[in-house]
């Protein structure tokens, strides 16, 4: 008879379906019990060479595939593209466009904070967040649709500006909305915040120290939840991010509760943004003069902006043709996720998942 | 930060349009340069085919000032081999599995150069300039004894 006290590993799948992993993530585990011993993620179920089709298209063409890597808040992705092309031309954005632009990212990221606290708080078996914070979110929705038209895929940037001016009424509804919104947030923090049992799920549970932040490159409310007070809207401000009053929370947990205070006081750091973008918005032009044909100066830019999940980067590298001779997106989920290896060592199996859901991933932005 | 490089290292050219090139034999030197200069951040490495050489491009910025540099390393086609960064930065590894995933830019040293986006069972580097865009792979799910690890 075998020695039941005997430690065996078992090694076991997580995804790439799994309600859990938030798409096609897989991770390769090693148990022992009830404790992860190993954690090796496997990505690329979502590959769709997005940066080889990139080679192939004219550099306005490329905008609609911009929406499709981090689906839950592409205008961020729109602007990320968007603002590399026109540091490669040297374009200057009207007015009216930063603000628009600066309006519907913030919104972006309201929106996709919803969707990564709904998800969350359904993987820590909290029913409740997640119908209010959908509830929420269509009203954002429905705002960009009112917009440009869509709901999900904007590609409401254009290079030199944006695609439409707000139509009437657009700022009445968003102003509804802005009063209304204060009032859901309190309500999902009366329920989430102070939750005994949300407590014991996140409290010290998914540790990433400071250090090992830094050494993954991770971004983002994970590398700011782990005390680092980086943002590239403070640190380098793009756009007209210099204009505004906000601030930038830092915890120093360093565990999921801490990604989870950081990301609730991000979405009222955004709407503050949002509503003094409201209230000081010029009149004006929406789009920039740019030529017919969009053929940029052979050479290189890296640039970067703060995406809902971290520093979102494009490189593109031009030859002086009208299509991107190499496009890299700098995926900051792909980083994040790289050193989920580190939260999770030694943590019992159902602390994994709660970790997980707190990294906030988007497969089709970490895929690409 | 980009003059501070230069004065230092003899080897760092900068080119006729403003890159800053590094010998692949140098690369781990400049980081470690770089990164005791507070450049901490290692935000990508990207690889790019180029007519005569690949190239290797570093992203590193600082997660307390606003200052970045690019470097980039120029490799021969036939043998693109360079060090592997990741005794500097953990974060390197999934960037340099990329980069051989997609160009097969070999990274000595590196812990586990495996694909990383594609299946294992991919023939060619497909972000490559001269692969074939019609080419038909065969995918196969991986068996148990588990990922395909290049050796250099």
């Amino acid at each position: 008879m075998s020695d039941i006290r005997k430690v065996v590993e078992i090694p076991i799948n997580m995804g790439p379906a799994h309600p859990a992993t938030h798409g096609v993530l897989r991770l390769r585990l090693k148990l022992e019990g009830e404790i992860v011993r190993e954690v090796d993620p496997v990505i690329g179920y979502l590959h769709r060479g997005i940066e080889k089709l990139a080679e192939s298209l004219t550099y306005p063409q490329f905008i609609p595939y911009t929406d499709r890597l981090d689906y839950a808040g592409s205008m961020l992705n729109n602007l990320g593209y968007v603002k590399a092309v026109e540091e490669l031309l040297g374009i200057e954005v009207p007015e009216r466009a930063e603000y628009l632009r600066v309006m519907t990212t913030e919104l972006s990221r309201i929106a996709s904070h919803l969707v990564w606290l709904s998800a969350w708080g359904l993987d820590l078996g909290a029913m409740a967040p997640f119908f209010y914070c959908f509830r929420e979110r269509e009203e954002i929705l429905n705002i960009f649709e009112m917009l440009c038209g869509a709901r999900i895929t904007f590609s409401y940037m254009r290079i030199g500006g944006v695609s439409k001016d707000m139509p009437e009424g657009f700022a009445d509804r968003l102003q509804n909305f802005l009063d209304m919104f204060p009032e859901k947030l309190s309500e999902y923090e009366t329920i989430l915040t102070e939750n005994e049992i949300l407590l014991a799920r996140t409290v010290g549970v998914g540790i990433l120290p400071k250090e090992d932040a830094i050494d993954y490159g991770v971004t983002g409310p994970i590398a700011r939840a782990s005390g680092l007070e980086y943002d590239t809207r403070k640190i380098e401000p793009y756009s007209i991010y210099d204009r505004f009053d906000f601030r930038i929370p830092v915890e120093h947990g360093c565990d999921v509760y801490s990604r989870y205070l950081i990301r609730v006081e991000e979405m009222k750091q955004s709407m503050k943004i949002v509503q003094q973008a409201l209230d000081k918005i010029p009149e004006g032009e929406i789009m920039a003069k740019v030529p017919k044909k969009i053929k940029p100066e052979p050479g290189r830019v890296y640039s970067r902006v703060e995406g809902s999940k971290g520093e979102l980067g494009f490189l593109i590298i031009s030859d002086g043709s009208d299509k991107p001779y190499r496009l890299r997106i700098r995926s900051p989920a792909y980083s994040n996720v790289a050193a989920l290896p580190v939260m999770c060592e030694n943590a019992k199996i159902a602390d994994l998942v709660a970790t997980v859901g707190s990294l906030d991933i988007c497969l089709g932005e970490m895929d690409r | 930060m980009s003059e501070e490089l230069l004065n230092e290292f003899p080897h760092v050219v900068k080119s006729e349009d403003g890159l800053l090139l590094v010998e692949a034999d140098q690369i781990i030197e400049v980081c470690t340069f770089l990164k005791n200069k507070g450049f901490d951040f290692l935000e990508a490495i990207s690889g790019a085919d180029f007519e005569e050489y690949l190239e290797v491009i570093y992203n590193i910025a600082s997660y307390s000032k606003p200052d970045r540099v690019m470097l980039t390393v120029r490799i021969s086609k036939d043998n693109p081999i360079l060090p592997t960064v990741t005794s500097l930065w953990r974060g390197a590894n999934w960037h340099e599995r990329e980069a051989y995933d997609m160009f097969g830019i070999k990274f000595k040293g590196h812990p586990k150069l495996a694909r990383i986006l594609l299946p294992d069972s991919w023939d060619g580097y497909p972000l490559l300039k001269s692969y074939p865009l019609d080419k038909e792979q065969k995918v196969e799910l991986e068996d148990e004894t588990g990922v395909e690890i290049c050796q250099i």
